[in-house]
């Protein structure tokens, strides 16, 4: 996937007002998210790219879906310096869960105090769950992913504070 | 309440040196967590119970409710040093150990496991496989394996359901069939390090649907396709009109 294609079709996203954008192709995997940091592309064959076209209408139910639960998810996100942080990375391909269930309190909120080996999240992949344990002890400063999204292979999801 | 002869199993090296027996219990991989949390040291451990209320990983618990006559139950596996990017390796282990020891009584072809951790024979559900892992410093500290098996029940709800028992017109001891798998469990997980081992070539092999045309729900379509295999990290590959995609386990159904 070329750069200036991206680029184009980052503008047709941010004309079009929505919120976020996921769009999937057999080369590409592209989710858009405005008012946020996370955007990310990942190529999921390694083949030549093909020409990349972008859907007349994007995938709007899941846009739908999607924004329910980033308005819960807004209020814990806080902004904060990223001095002296460490981050809590993805150790697999998954689906990030806060909480080990939908009605469960979620493992950490942003201002906790957690100690080495405290369980932040779930990772889940194919129908297996992996609770994953942070490897610092600190504070935890932001939640860098949102409940339910996908995450990649040793993406950043928590910054925690050293104590 | 059953009666068992053994505490523990004579032919393995690890698994189900300790046995827990529970009459009832809400799930065992639940029970296997908090046993965990006594303890840290309990590689092997086996927690079994008659009867579990609030078995996870499956749908339609109805079946579920006929407690003494199913193998219900979770081991502990700490491995020494394996990757948290391993753990689709640790799931096809365990599936092929329960397909091992269900070609001990069935017909070898029938049996398949179904993309990710279910067991069938022919259409039909026998058990499943619910894997639970902690994860440190990238690496799997403890694994909490739980596997329900249809063994004895007679009857089932649910048409796609069935048991060792209604296949082979055998009632069959629970013990004995525990410390047998016990043991396909055990050779399987231990071939997980062994780069040279044929999980993934043994798995696809007997997948479910393998190399067939068949039907599958993606996002609100239904959509003809062929299974061509699993990547490394366990997404179901998928050929679409001369073209492969990926799927990981929510995006999409096997319908027909």
């Amino acid at each position: 996937m070329k750069t200036d294609k991206i680029k184009e079709i980052l503008q047709a996203i941010a004309a079009s007002g929505l919120d976020e954008v996921n769009i999937e192709t057999e080369s590409l995997k592209l989710h858009v998210k405005r008012n946020s940091s996370t955007t990310y592309v990942e190529s999921v064959v390694s083949k030549p790219v093909e020409v990349f076209s972008l859907p007349t209408a994007p995938a709007s139910p899941v846009v739908s879906e999607i924004a329910e639960s980033k308005k819960t998810e807004k209020a814990t996100l806080v902004e904060a310096p990223a001095k002296n942080t460490v981050a809590v990375k993805s150790p697999m391909i998954g689906t990030f869960y806060r909480s080990s269930s939908p009605d469960s309190p979620v493992f950490v909120n942003v201002g906790d105090v957690i100690q080495k080996g405290k369980v932040v999240c779930i990772i889940e992949a194919m129908k297996l769950f992996n609770e994953i344990e942070s490897e610092v002890s600190g504070r935890v400063v932001k939640v860098l992913v949102e409940n339910a999204s996908p995450v990649e292979y040793d993406q950043e999801l928590f910054l925690v504070e050293p104590i | 309440m059953w009666v068992w002869k053994k505490t523990m199993f004579s032919n393995t090296l690890f698994i189900g040196k300790k046995i827990l027996r529970l009459a009832s219990c809400a799930s065992t991989n639940d029970f296997a967590a908090e046993v965990l949390s006594q303890n840290p040291h309990e590689n092997g451990t086996l927690i079994i119970t008659e009867s579990q209320t609030q078995g996870r990983g499956q749908r339609g618990n109805i079946w579920e409710a006929e407690s003494g006559k199913n193998l219900t139950f979770s081991v502990i596996f700490q491995p020494d040093s394996l990757l948290a990017s391993d753990h689709f390796r640790l799931n096809m282990a365990v599936c092929l150990a329960i397909y091992d020891f269900l070609i001990l009584f069935l017909e070898k072809n029938k049996v398949k496991i179904k993309w990710s951790n279910d067991i069938y024979f022919e259409d039909r559900k026998l058990g499943g496989v619910l894997i639970e892992n902690t994860i440190s410093e990238q690496k799997i500290r403890h694994s909490i394996i739980g596997i329900g098996l249809n063994i004895n029940q007679l009857s089932f709800e649910n048409p796609k359901a069935v048991s060792l028992t209604t296949l082979t017109n055998t009632a069959y001891n629970l013990e004995n069939l525990l410390e047998k798998l016990g043991e396909n469990l055990e050779k399987r997980i231990l071939q997980i390090r062994q780069q040279n081992a044929t999980l993934r070539a043994e798995y696809l092999q007997n997948l479910y649907w393998y190399q067939e045309t068949h039907f599958f729900r993606i996002g609100n379509q239904e959509i003809s396709g062929q299974i061509l295999g699993i990547d490394q990290t366990g997404n179901l590959a998928l050929q679409i009109n001369q073209k492969i995609r990926y799927f990981s386990f929510k995006e999409i159904v096997f319908i027909k």
